[in-house]
């Protein structure tokens, strides 16, 4: 997809752009507002990713000035103010999601993913990732024709990988996709859910689905 | 920034502004006035208590000589005019005379001496004396002639009196000078004494500075308002210098705790710079940078936490919300690595309990809470929490007790404080210990919510953390609250 990348931190602009190229999508790079507005409205774009703080107008302005203009590209804001009210006024603003610095760079690709495909992802009842399939309405999970029994939790959680194949999760986000919460103490909650998981989608079966992915998350991918 | 009404800072110094000249002035202006109506008060007493008084010798003198000629109708007229003329010459001094007159008011004898031009004046039947032409007269009026006297007319001049008047006059305005010009500088005199203390109090406020906070303003003992002011100014400068403190300690503890993972990110990076790699020796030291930047996040996130629950977040952004709700879903977090750690996470009655709050605020208080429990209880142990809404009380109950080690009586104090750890946190070398922050989010979080947390603990016996919060009215009536109470 083309994402384009409003960003006036050299550095943060630089690594978001070679991630972006690096996950197999095109990059545009406007360090200021107005250049912004002028390639939202000039160019096609699948996502625009936006900082609040830039140089020359306020990122909401930007964002509002699109969406006057009746362009509905979807918005990811990106920004360091994350009390509840800046995240409310930047929605209310038309962005479509808000991630708060710093952030993972698989969450933001997920997020770009899920702010691009939403319509069509959350009426899907059946989600199949190789051998693996997940139905959300009879909420049975099946892997080579053997179903597999898993906890409310555990069902919730390969529920959030099925939804984003290929995909890095970080903790983080699969915390706050279990539990609303986006606590991220020394103690690592997620691991043993995982582990227990993986025993049961994976031990029995070749090959493994659900792998680590170090330093960054864990991802469900067919080989 | 506050409208045109408020005196600019340079206006402070002009001198009609001050409390002192304010306070001279009025003081003066109620001293004169007070002064000059009294003196004004006094002499118009004084004058009609020496007008009063000569009314009462003519209105006697008329009756005497109504009575003198009453008798002359036996004795004649001779000794009559003889007596007037005595009592004339006797009250010479008072230009005193006396007129004998007929029916028709007509003079048929005058005393020396007397006013030669007055008018006819009118009877008053009450003998009720009047002034005309600088003269007090009063006449009286025979029931019958005798020898052809109808009325007699006495009168003296009002001259004696006005002389009196002149000479007390003269002290009033001797006395009414003196108080114009004492009254304002008492007055001045009396507001400095007051003021002064007042200008100490300026002057020592004027030189504090958030750096130099120790300086107290003087008390000087006499227990007034001042006093009293004094006092209160610096009982709040004793809790801003408190408040100051902390919060460079704060600062302080923040940057250092900072500094652990800035420099683990900084060497590694080095290390990794330092020397040609192979892609794997790349990835173990990327993987080590990303592990030390979620512990910097974690870290600014806590302190981003904690400044905004000591912020004393308006009520009005608490929501009403079922704590059951929370806390069963932070055991099941909870519950995995719990069981990994070979320690059993159970729930004992935990009931709904609607309170008002902040969602995020309170899961963070339940993480963090269940989260030490489970760092710090050993394998085989045990940890329990309990939701208990007390309905009478209005109270709600979290209790979270485990079996761990405890913690030392002397440590017990101060586990609350930010960057606190007991030492036997300290000297765990898995390295599962935060930034000591936990509990005094707890804490924030709690005291925010209007509510309390206590620890109780026993070495070797294990420690419970018991938070307490008020109960939120039931508000939904299509759900009842206490349904599924297991108590």
């Amino acid at each position: 997809m083309d994402v384009l990348v409003v960003e006036d931190d050299a550095v943060l602009g630089k690594a978001l752009r070679r991630g972006l190229e690096e996950a197999g999508h095109c990059c545009t790079w406007a360090k200021s507002g107005e250049k912004a507005l002028s390639l939202a409205t000039a160019q096609k774009c699948d996502a625009i990713v936006l900082d609040l703080l830039l140089p020359d107008r306020p990122g909401l302005d930007v964002l509002r000035e699109i969406r006057r203009q009746g362009i509905q590209t979807p918005v990811v804001i990106l920004t360091a103010l994350g009390s509840i009210e800046e995240r409310v006024t930047g929605l209310d603003a038309g962005a479509d999601d808000y991630l708060i610095k710093p952030f993972s760079f698989p969450e933001l690709l997920a997020r770009l993913n899920a702010v691009t495909r939403r319509s069509i992802s959350l009426t899907a009842q059946q989600h199949c990732v190789g051998p693996l399939s997940l139905d959300l309405s009879t909420r049975r999970v099946i892997r080579d024709g053997q179903e597999i029994d898993l906890t409310p939790t555990e069902f919730s959680l390969l529920e959030f990988f099925m939804r984003n194949p290929g995909q890095v999760l970080t903790r983080k986000m699969l915390s706050e996709h279990l539990w609303d919460s986006d606590w991220e103490g020394v103690t690592n909650v997620i691991e043993v859910h995982i582990t227990r998981l993986r025993a049961k989608i994976d031990r029995d079966f070749h090959p493994p689905l659900l792998q680590t992915v170090r330093g960054r998350g864990y991802v469900l991918r067919a080989v | 920034m506050f409208g045109n009404a408020t005196p600019s800072p340079r206006s402070y110094g002009r001198v009609w502004r001050t409390l002192r000249f304010r306070l001279a002035a009025w003081n003066a202006a109620v001293v004169v006035v007070t002064a000059l109506v009294t003196l004004l008060g006094l002499r118009q007493g004084v004058r009609w208590a020496l007008l009063h008084e000569l009314d009462q010798v003519l209105i006697d003198d008329a009756h005497e000589i109504a009575l003198s000629v009453a008798s002359s109708a036996r004795r004649g007229v001779e000794p009559l005019t003889d007596e007037l003329m005595r009592k004339a010459q006797g009250h010479e001094h008072h230009s005193w005379y006396v007129k004998l007159l007929d029916a028709e008011q007509r003079e048929l004898w005058t005393s020396p001496g007397s006013q030669s031009d007055d008018p006819r004046p009118r009877y008053a039947p009450e003998l009720s004396p009047f002034t005309f032409g600088g003269y007090r007269i009063v006449l009286n009026r025979l029931p019958e002639p005798v020898n052809g006297i109808q009325y007699i007319h006495v009168g003296a001049k009002l001259d004696f009196i006005n002389e009196d008047m002149a000479r007390i006059d003269r002290w009033v305005f001797l006395a009414a000078g003196a108080v114009l010009l004492a009254a304002p500088a008492c007055g001045y005199w009396l507001a400095s004494r007051a003021a002064r203390t007042v200008g100490e109090i300026i002057s020592a406020a004027s030189r504090l500075r958030p750096s130099h906070l120790d300086e107290r303003l003087p008390i000087r003992g006499s227990g007034d308002e001042l006093d009293q002011l004094a006092h209160t100014i610096n009982s709040l400068l004793d809790r801003i210098a408190a408040y100051l403190n902390t919060k460079r300690d704060f600062l302080a503890n923040a940057a250092h705790e900072l500094r652990t993972p800035l420099a683990a990110i900084r060497s590694t990076v080095e290390v990794a710079l330092n020397d040609d790699r192979s892609n794997e020796e790349y990835q173990d030291l990327l993987v080590d940078v990303i592990a030390e930047c979620s512990a910097l996040e974690a870290l600014v996130n806590q302190l981003l936490l904690l400044s905004e629950t000591e912020a004393d977040l308006p009520t009005a952004k608490f929501e009403p919300l079922d704590l059951r709700g929370l806390v069963m879903k932070a055991v099941d977090m909870f519950s995995g690595v719990a069981e990994a750690r070979g320690v059993a996470l159970q729930t004992a009655a935990v009931e709904h309990a609607p309170v008002l709050g902040s969602a995020q605020h309170l899961r963070q208080l339940l993480n963090n809470l269940l989260d030490n429990a489970v760092k710090y209880t050993p394998e085989g142990g045990e940890i329990e929490v309990a939701l208990v809404a007390d309905r009478p009380a209005r109270q709600v109950r979290l209790r979270v007790s485990d079996t761990g080690p405890g913690i030392a009586p002397h440590d017990q104090r101060h586990i609350f404080e930010r960057f606190y750890r007991a030492e036997s946190a300290r000297s765990r070398s898995n390295g599962a210990c935060g930034a000591g922050l936990g509990l005094s989010i707890c804490q924030s979080v709690v005291h925010n919510h209007g509510g309390t947390i206590e620890c109780r603990s026993e070495p070797n016996r294990g420690t419970t953390f018991v938070v307490t919060l008020s109960l939120a009215p039931a508000h939904d009536a299509g759900e009842p609250m206490g349904q599924s109470r297991t108590a």
